[in-house]
């Protein structure tokens, strides 16, 4: 294990593609501490920054603690090992990661995830917007892989996505799910208005009943089979799934009829 | 300077790999000098610096393109150095890193090939952000109110006086037909599909418009011939109307005959025409699952027909922008794809449309364009009249040029990619049986040498006693030809050392080149002006101002 905590209160942003275990892996220390990150527009050896320790543990993972809001792309293009932050981290978080783990705890910031194609992140805090979005420009989001958030997520969260799961306990902020062709995303709390604008496949699942697009058309009310396959799937996260959620039904919504229309939104009706 | 016992090809002058001097004195080349730099280029290949006919590299739609494309950005950042300017690439590069990328591969002049007149400000802007190489910009006519207005009036008199004025007010190069009349049926949801269709309210025929813009071009002496992007491009079996095309020209309006110039120092030229990117339109078949290779046919008629040349529009399997002013292909395209499409109408003038694409060596029809182009290239015998282009980023990026090069020098990487291929394409074209294989000396012919010549550009493409001194100077191995041409190892461009060992070791500022042909501005045209154009006709020309470095080539 090799942990890593910031030297100083970071001013500026600071861009730390290298933080990722399949960089760190067949590193020396030495190693390690010499290789570039950028800090605003400088480039910086990684020690200058971080104080980096080895730590007792398995040596595929990585250990952040302290304040590091400002720095981004950690665990970008990541495909195994583990990094566990304690405190807050910043914007692009595992983006495009393809295997691994990420364990936060604290807050993350926008783009977690983005264009992910394996693997899972867990966050016990706020995410910021546009989690396991594609980036602009991209015809696909998220690929694959699992984001678990205990706490509230922002905007555009799922926007592109093609598969793999979102959950959410808290609250999501609109455009959730927009453009998705395919995936699920699972929100306990609250879910922002305009979900799953232009969506063509894929579905969101909401406990709570939602502010529909004019362009999402209900269907009926059923017992889908799949809703208590992945809601088991989902508990091992340790996420607040009620027995009810398993038996109830669930009243489906089509859409975004405006696009393809083979989405849908569900929502849990009771038992 | 001298550039000693570098092994020297240079067809225009007839040398073919000789081992010779070269002398460079203010950026020209010189009998002999004395002192200086000297480069020892012994075991180099010293070839003129590259001249690239036909790429998008500046201008509206290539600016929308950029805008268009992050996702193109994103994976291809370049950062500065403490002599280059930070950019993007890959298939829309941004100005600074398409100069240098060209540099880099030894080339040394670019035509932007569609610039709408409206536009020409701007591209001339952008121009003047791209260092290292010289340029210039073709100025499209092909469904120019005006142009069709006389055509369809039979006043070529008129119609030359335009033509002429319209290329100085936009400082342009050459005439350029884009899908001659169906770019402005497009601006009707139509498009027209032979030469012979009409175009809407005007009756005029892409005939008639082509043959009378060649006509003009050759009286006005203009050092290009008319460079034509033919109607029908991208359609399956579309081959018969480039052939056609082709065919029209050098004919007598309104029945056969030579074609020959009525202006008297012209007399006995012959009207001229080039083909751009000729790999979209040599199309057989009927659809698109029933798609095949025309290459022969189309290589045929070149053959015979003396006064037609081409560039070839080559696929590379890789990412694509595909831009063009011809905007129902474009709308074509985005049905066909379902990609992200950008339609644009220039008023009086042309319009123009955006769809990414990617070529892959799976698809049926994406193989078979790719054996086309390099069937059109080891076809057409003579290889002063075929010139290398991807018509970039249409067909890909014009960094692959390379790539190209490898597949027309040896038949071993031509086997390498087709044995990737579709496995259906093999039997729908006859490049798997080809056994040509370009030498060096027409490898400088269709990348230097040649498109210089039909550009009338006197001073480029060779290394005789007068030319610009941009010369290119590669390591050749001949198990690595792509990599050989990829990074040159020195790029001397007007006298001094830009390139060296793959890198660039100087900013270096080229020239826009311009003609100025016989033109006025005529009073009618005031009047048609002030009542449909949006700008005034005041604000219409591009300022002297706007080419603080250019270079005027004279008419013929």
């Amino acid at each position: 294990m090799i942990i890593l905590r910031p030297k100083v209160r970071f001013k500026v942003p600071i861009e730390a593609e290298c933080i990722s275990p399949d960089v760190f892996s067949d590193k020396s220390m030495d190693e390690i501490r010499k290789l570039e990150i950028l800090y605003g527009n400088k480039r910086k050896p990684l020690g200058e920054l971080f104080e980096i320790e080895e730590g007792q543990g398995d040596g595929e993972t990585i250990k952040m603690e302290g304040d590091m809001s400002r720095v981004k792309h950690v665990g970008a293009q990541m495909s195994k090992g583990r990094i566990e932050i304690e405190g807050d981290i910043g914007m692009h978080l595992g983006r495009e990661m393809s295997g691994g783990e990420i364990l936060v705890r604290g807050n993350a910031g926008d783009w977690l995830g983005a264009e992910m194609k394996g693997g899972l992140i867990t966050v016990h805090g706020r995410v910021g917007n546009l989690a396991g979005a594609g980036y602009r420009g991209s015809k696909v989001g998220m690929k694959g892989g699992t984001i678990i958030v205990n706490g509230d997520a922002g905007r555009e969260v799922g926007e592109l996505m093609r598969r793999g799961v979102i959950a959410v306990t808290g609250s999501l902020g609109e455009f959730t799910g927009a453009l998705m062709t395919g995936g699920t995303i699972v929100c306990f709390g609250k879910l922002g208005g305009r979900a799953g604008a232009g969506m063509e496949r894929g579905t969101i699942l909401s406990f709570d009943r939602p502010s529909f697009l004019p362009t999402f058309k209900r269907s009926c009310v059923y017992r889908p089979t799949f809703v208590p396959l992945l809601l088991n799937s989902l508990r091992k996260y340790g996420l607040p799934i009620k027995r009810e959620y398993l038996e109830g039904s669930y009243e489906r919504y089509d859409g975004d009829i405006a696009s393809l229309g083979r989405g849908e939104i569900l929502v849990w009706v009771g038992s | 300077m001298l550039i000693k016992n570098g092994l020297v090809y240079d067809p225009l002058n007839g040398i073919e790999g000789e081992k010779m001097d070269i002398f460079v004195k203010d950026g020209k080349i010189v009998e002999s000098g004395d002192g200086g730099e000297t480069i020892d280029a012994s075991g180099f290949v010293v070839l003129p610096g590259g001249v690239d006919i036909h790429s998008h590299v500046v201008g509206s739609k290539v600016n929308l393109g950029r805008l268009m494309r992050p996702e193109d950005h994103r994976k291809d950042p370049v950062p500065k150095t403490e002599i280059t300017r930070s950019g993007v690439g890959y298939t829309v590069p941004t100005t600074y890193i398409t100069g240098y990328r060209y540099a880099l591969m030894g080339y040394t002049t670019v035509m932007e090939a569609a610039v709408p007149p409206l536009g020409a400000r701007h591209a001339h802007e952008e121009l003047n952000d791209i260092p290292m190489v010289d340029k210039g910009a073709f100025i499209l006519m092909g469904s120019n109110h005006f142009v069709m207005k006389y055509v369809a009036e039979g006043d070529l008199e008129k119609l030359k006086n335009f033509v002429g004025w319209l290329l100085k007010a936009t400082k342009g190069y050459a005439i350029k037909l884009v899908n001659p009349g169906g770019v402005e049926n497009w601006k009707w949801g139509r498009n027209v599909n032979s030469l012979d269709d009409k175009v809407e309210n005007y009756g005029v025929t892409p005939r008639e418009i082509v043959r009378s813009l060649a006509k003009v071009n050759e009286e006005l002496g203009l050092p290009h011939s008319i460079h034509v992007h033919c109607n029908n491009l991208g359609s399956p079996g579309n081959s018969s109307t480039l052939i056609e095309t082709v065919g029209s020209i050098g004919a007598e309006m309104g029945g056969p005959g030579s074609g020959e110039s009525t202006n008297e120092t012209l007399k006995g030229t012959a009207e001229r025409i080039h083909i751009t990117h000729i790999q979209f339109n040599s199309y057989g078949g009927e659809d698109w699952a029933t798609i095949s290779s025309a290459a022969e046919e189309v290589a045929k008629t070149l053959n015979k027909k003396k006064n037609a040349t081409c560039d070839l529009g080559q696929v590379i399997f890789d990412d694509a922008t595909t831009m063009t002013a011809d905007g129902p292909w474009q709308h074509k395209l985005y049905k066909l794809t379902g990609n992200k499409w950008y339609n644009s109408d220039v008023e009086m003038e042309v319009g123009a449309g955006i769809v990414p694409y990617t070529f892959k060596p799976k698809s049926l029809v994406n193989a078979v364009q790719w054996m086309i182009g390099l069937e059109v290239a080891l076809l057409v015998e003579d290889p002063w009249r075929v010139v290398l282009t991807t018509d970039h980023p249409n067909g890909g990026p014009f960094y692959h040029y390379p790539k190209v090069i490898a597949w027309l020098m040896s038949k071993k990487a031509r086997e390498e990619t087709l044995g990737k291929i579709h496995k259906s394409a093999l039997s729908r074209s006859t490049l798997p049986s080809i056994e040509r294989e370009y030498s060096l000396y027409e490898m400088a012919i269709v990348t230097r040498a040649g498109p210089a010549k039909l550009l009338g550009l006197k001073n480029k493409g060779h290394l005789g006693v007068g030319a610009d001194a941009d010369i290119a100077i590669y390591e050749f191995k001949e198990n690595d030809i792509e990599g050989s041409f990829s990074r040159a190892k020195y790029v001397i461009k007007d006298g001094e050392v830009v390139v060296k060992d793959g890198r660039i070791v100087k900013e270096h500022w080229g020239r826009t080149f311009l003609v100025n042909p016989k033109g006025e501005l005529m009073d009618e045209m005031k009047e048609e002006f002030s009542k449909y154009y949006t700008v005034s006709l005041d604000n219409y020309p591009v300022q002297p101002e706007y080419l603080p470095r250019c270079e005027v080539v004279p008419c013929r």
